[in-house]
């Protein structure tokens, strides 16, 4: 027996192809022709004639062949007793025994079932595909539900028991059988408060969630397929149209033409379903928005039933819903509005990437709402109404602000510290100096003290005077003044102060040295190589690591927490020479050396600064991956409020900006903006200061961060020279472009640092800008791409988020309709990000660069190259993005375009 | 879950209009009610006439599909598919009965021959089923062809409208489709 789902080789297709046309022709021919043209027609090809002569006596013989209808032939088979569902009861499915119909979908019947072991009767839901006549692809269907449900494993998901085929031949398989109600009747029957409504929502969010991270997407969730058990248990079921997501293949074409299979739930089913278009876990949160609705409202946001199809469409891909509150019963309609009726509209935002990101923020923002705290859901910002224009630049820009981040240093050093005491001498009289020396230190930092004149000191005054206090009191102990000074280089750095901080360090070491204490020594300098390669003094700083390292080569100087520091500091070092990969393994080791409870903050300094070198390399979600977890670390550690973690919340902006998560940009902005108010002595900090004004300027909220800015101006010129000018000078242009203030914007311009890679990158896109913004377009983009040139071809080992400036010119040339000059920049940000390292895979910016590329290729009519380059998009985005990221759907509904 | 399936009116005007899965959507509902119907009609006239595709099908139409919203060419549509029901039935039944009865041995090709068993029937549809299916991956119009004009029992001109094909394609077509599927079942292979 031939399988029937034997694969055809093209040889054997391209075979029949010419058997086919020369039998063809044949039979055009009279019959005493045929011999002769066939003959000639296959040469000495005698296979090939053998059968075609076969076809033609076939011909000749089989023309009473199939001449009646197959009912003639086959109709007395019809009388055979119906299998399927019409004797379901005499149906045995494997070890099951069917009991009875539980209920019918378009494809599947569910029947109560039962297994009779010898101790023990387990009852089942028992799947069956209905139909006997059912298609393949219903059948194949089937087959894939079985199989997402095999991946599942969750507490509120109806899980799989068993499954084969039927001694019909149908495939079946058995589900955990849950006896419960709807969600939405169970909600009714106990007329559950609001809360205790969302309570269950949110366990429906978790199973949603669960299975998101197993890449399965529902696509069909509402209340039919949630069902509450009587102990309160929530269990989702259904997965018969779930689409399970294939990172490597995304966007394949058996998951784009099933969903023309399904049997849609119009009521759920989101803007993006009803178009046909890609959906994405997005397009679950959407039905959950609908079944929140449906559960705090008591009705669905639409009426759609009997609805034509383009009513249909335009209904749920046009019409704003109105508010739950509006249509609530009233004594609910207060409770809401406000934050549930902005969690619910944002979860139907028609825009997939509006939507929240996951059913876990979903869910997150449900809790914060529970425990009284602001949501994220909130009226659309000023953000979401600037110009693209401005929107994509501010990506670009976001992408190459290398912001300034301070954690606490000095901290770091008191485990150092008590390894060296133990050494020495008794560890608690050790420890209990150093206690005391600190505190003496502190008193003088936070005293009022005044000079001679009566005038309050600042802040960079008290430090000094911290100092002569602490040579003063302890000099006689060499190593505490060590320990001191560091403890204020600290306080230096998190000012932005780094000239006074290095000159600190620098005097902490030399004492180290004089006194023979090696990892002291090690560490004031690798503080200090790390405080130069901000400033971009890249070759002292690689000296005074090479100092530190050969100190730490001394027999017994090397503890893992200076091998740390001196590991991230490297780390810093490689990545603002360009050397991205390397970067990365030294400062995940940096991270791995630091796992002590007393490191811990300098821990959380090496994970920010891994979290940057891994999104130069473009990957975006796993360097904001990095960043919540610092702050999560930080929140735990008692941080909340201080200035160093508003310093990490406006970091982590840009890379959430990136990944367009406007929303958390906006409400981290306005969280940083408030709780800057509680830090002491923020007006006069600059660090702070222009931390809040670049959280601003993220956010759009241009007129605060102009004042931010403004002030972080006063502050740092009038204190130091040094601390922010590679920082300051870029928000300023950025923020005066954004107000339309162009002269203003080309003054600042002039005060622009230079120096790293990413400092030219900057300059160059600022410059051009500018330029555009003056209404000299084609100069703009002449301009930028010749700087971007110059650039690329002094760079060693380029970073791959310098594709990002070259993609954009690309973008700008394509949008002026120049796709073969756009083609080309696009292919050399492409290049720029790194031919030789595996980041030419893995980085977001090399797939925002191919996705240009694919574009300019299909506007040269290039469609082959064009599917390569999205193709290579995707996969990048994916890894780079995340794959319900919406430049990864974004690239995918281009992708899928192409076909 | 019910509610939600649209009518087989609903299915054939959105397949017509090219929907996507519209006619694997409608494809149940048309061989529920062509089964149920055939098991009518033998239960009613067990004795003397024989039933016709053709009837069935017309029957079918009336039931399911709401004539005053269709065309013309969604009643051609409507045939193509019934002729695909009608093909999944008549296997389906076959290969139960082969399966029940003899446990899925291999299949014997009888000859065509108005006096075969019951058994050789179910024979001769499952192994027609088969060769049709190495058809579809050969050439899937001829293979169509053989469904409509076969299992749904049309004439030339009905199976070229249903598959939206000009008359001589449909002629020729079955023509060499039946000549293939002949040297399929009846002929040694040779190479």
């Amino acid at each position: 027996m031939t399988s029937r789902s034997r694969e055809l080789t093209t040889a054997e297709r391209e075979r029949f192809l010419r058997i086919d046309a020369i039998f063809d022709a044949a039979l055009d021919l009279e019959p005493d022709e045929r011999v002769d043209y066939v003959a000639r027609a296959c040469g000495d090809d005698n296979a090939l004639r053998g059968r075609v002569q076969l076809l033609l006596d076939a011909h000749a013989r089989s023309s009473a062949f199939l001449g009646s209808p197959a009912i003639d032939l086959a109709g007395v088979l019809l009388e055979d007793p119906m299998p399927g569902s019409d004797h379901a009861a005499s149906l045995r499915a494997g070890p099951f025994r069917i009991v009875r119909e539980l209920g019918h979908g378009g494809m599947g019947v569910v029947y109560l079932a039962e297994r009779e072991g010898a101790e023990f009767q387990q009852r089942v839901a028992l799947k069956l595909v209905r139909h006997l006549g059912a298609s393949e692809a219903v059948r194949r269907r089937f087959v894939e539900e079985r199989r997402i449900l095999a991946l599942l494993e969750h507490p509120n998901i109806a899980h799989l028991i068993d499954g084969g085929l039927t001694t019909e031949g149908l495939p079946y398989f058995a589900m955990e059988l849950v006896e419960g109600e709807t969600i939405d009747a169970y909600c009714e029957a106990r007329s559950l408060s609001i809360d205790q409504r969302i309570d269950l929502f949110i366990d429906v969010c978790e199973a949603v969630q669960y299975a998101h991270e197993h890449l399965v997407i529902h696509r069909d969730l509402k209340p039919s397929n949630i069902l509450v058990r009587a102990d309160g248990q929530l269990k989702l079921l259904d997965f018969g149209i779930a689409k399970l997501l294939d990172p490597l293949r995304p966007g394949d074409e058996a998951g784009a033409t099933q969903t023309g299979l399904i049997a849609l739930t119009p009521e759920y089913a989101a803007p993006e379903q009803i178009r046909g278009q890609t959906v994405s876990t997005a397009t679950d949160t959407y039905a959950l928005g609908v079944l929140l609705y449906r559960l705090l409202a008591g009705q669905r946001p639409y009426e759609v039933r009997g609805l034509t199809p383009a009513e249909l469409e335009r209904i749920v891909c046009e019409l704003e819903p109105p508010r739950p509150s509006a249509v609530a019963p009233e004594k609910s309609k207060r409770a809401l509005s406000g934050d549930l009726d902005m969690i619910i509209m944002k979860a139907l935002h028609k825009d997939p990437a509006r939507r929240y990101s996951s059913a876990a923020a979903l869910r997150d923002d449900l809790q914060r709402y529970r425990t009284g705290l602001p949501v994220l859901a909130r009226p659309e910002s000023r953000t979401y109404r600037l110009g693209k224009f401005v929107r994509r630049n501010r990506t670009v820009v976001s992408a190459l602000a290398v912001t300034v981040v301070a954690l606490i240093g000095a901290t770091a050093f008191s485990a150092t510290q008590m390894r060296e005491a133990q050494r020495q001498r008794d560890a608690a009289v050790q420890e209990a100096e150093r206690q005391h020396a600190l505190a003496e230190v502190q008193t003088v930092l936070a005293s009022d003290s005044r000079d001679a004149a009566g005038k309050a000191l600042s802040a960079p005054e008290r430090i000094a005077l911290g100092e002569q206090v602490l040579v003063q009191e302890f000099g006689d102990k060499p190593w505490l003044v060590v320990e001191g000074r560091q403890e204020l280089s600290g306080k230096l750095y998190e000012m932005g102060e780094r000239a006074a901080e290095r000159a600190m360090l620098a005097r902490a070491s030399a004492l180290a040295l004089s006194a023979h204490l090696p990892t002291q020594f090690a560490v004031a300098e690798c503080r200090r190589a790390y405080s130069l390669t901000f400033d971009d003094e890249l070759d002292s700083a690689r000296a005074a690591l090479a100092t530190a390292r050969a100190a730490l080569a001394t027999p017994g100087a090397s503890i893992p927490a200076a091998e740390a520091m001196c590991a991230d500091s490297e780390g810093q070092l490689l990545v603002a020479e360009g050397k991205t990969d390397s970067a990365i393994v030294m400062l995940q080791h940096a991270v791995d050396l630091s796992q002590g409870d007393r490191d811990k903050p300098f821990r959380l300094q090496a994970m920010m600064d891994l979290s940057l070198a891994v999104r130069f390399a473009g990957r975006t979600r796993d360097a904001a991956e990095i960043q919540r977890r610092v702050i999560a670390d930080l929140d735990a550690a008692g941080f909340r409020g201080t200035a160093v973690m508003l310093n990490v919340m406006t970091f982590i902006t840009g890379s959430l900006y990136e990944l367009g998560e406007l929303a958390s940009v906006d409400s981290l902005s306005r969280a940083v903006i408030r709780a800057q108010a509680s830090v002491p002595g923020s007006h006069s900090t600059a660090y702070l200061t222009f931390a809040v004004g670049l959280a601003a300027l993220r956010s759009g909220q241009l007129d605060t961060a102009q004042v931010w800015l403004t002030q972080a101006m006063a502050v740092d010129s009038s204190e130091d020279a040094g601390g922010l000018s590679a920082y300051l000078p870029p928000a300023i242009t950025q923020l005066r472009l954004e107000q339309g203030r162009v002269a203003e914007a080309r003054a600042s311009l002039a005060r622009l640092p230079s120096g790293t890679l990413q400092r030219r990158v900057s300059r160059a896109w600022f410059t051009s800008w500018t330029r555009y913004a003056e209404g000299d377009t084609r100069g703009a983009i002449t301009m930028l791409e010749d700087s971007l040139r110059v650039i690329r071809g002094t760079a060693d080992k380029p970073p791959p988020i310098l594709a990002v400036p070259f993609t954009m010119a690309a973008e700008w040339r394509l949008a002026a309709g120049e796709a073969r000059a756009a083609d080309s920049l696009a292919l050399l940000g492409r290049a720029a990000a790194g031919i030789d390292s595996l980041a030419l895979q893995r980085s977001a910016y090399v797939g925002r660069a191919e996705l240009v590329r694919a574009r300019a290729r299909r506007a040269l009519g290039d469609t082959v190259v064009a599917r390569d380059a999205a193709d290579r998009a995707i996969v990048a985005m994916t890894i780079g993005y995340g794959p319900a990221n919406w430049h990864t759907q974004a690239a995918k509904a281009f992708r899928s375009s192409l076909r | 879950m019910a509610e939600d399936e649209l009518s087989a009116t609903e299915l054939l005007l959105r397949a017509g209009a090219g929907e996507p899965g519209a006619v694997e959507r409608m494809f149940p509902l048309v061989y529920d009610e062509l089964r149920r119907l055939a098991h009518q009609h033998l239960a009613r006239e067990s004795t003397g006439r024989t039933l016709t595709t053709t009837e069935l099908v017309h029957e079918a139409y009336l039931k399911l599909i709401d004539q005053t919203r269709v065309e013309w060419t969604g009643r051609a549509h409507f045939m193509g598919v019934a002729a695909i029901a009608m093909r999944r039935i008549l296997v389906d039944r076959a290969r139960s009965r082969r399966r029940v009865k003899r446990g899925g041995d291999s299949v014997r090709v009888p000859l065509e021959n108005v006096d075969l068993t019951a058994d050789e029937r179910a024979d001769l549809v499952v192994a027609l089923d088969e060769a049709l299916e190495r058809l579809r991956g050969l050439d899937e119009r001829q293979m169509r062809v053989v469904e409509c004009r076969f299992f749904g029992g049309m004439t030339e001109e009905q199976t070229a409208d249903a598959l939206g094909i000009g008359l001589r394609t449909a002629k020729r077509d079955w023509a060499k489709a039946r000549s293939w599927l002949y040297t399929e079942l009846y002929d040694e292979p040779i190479s």
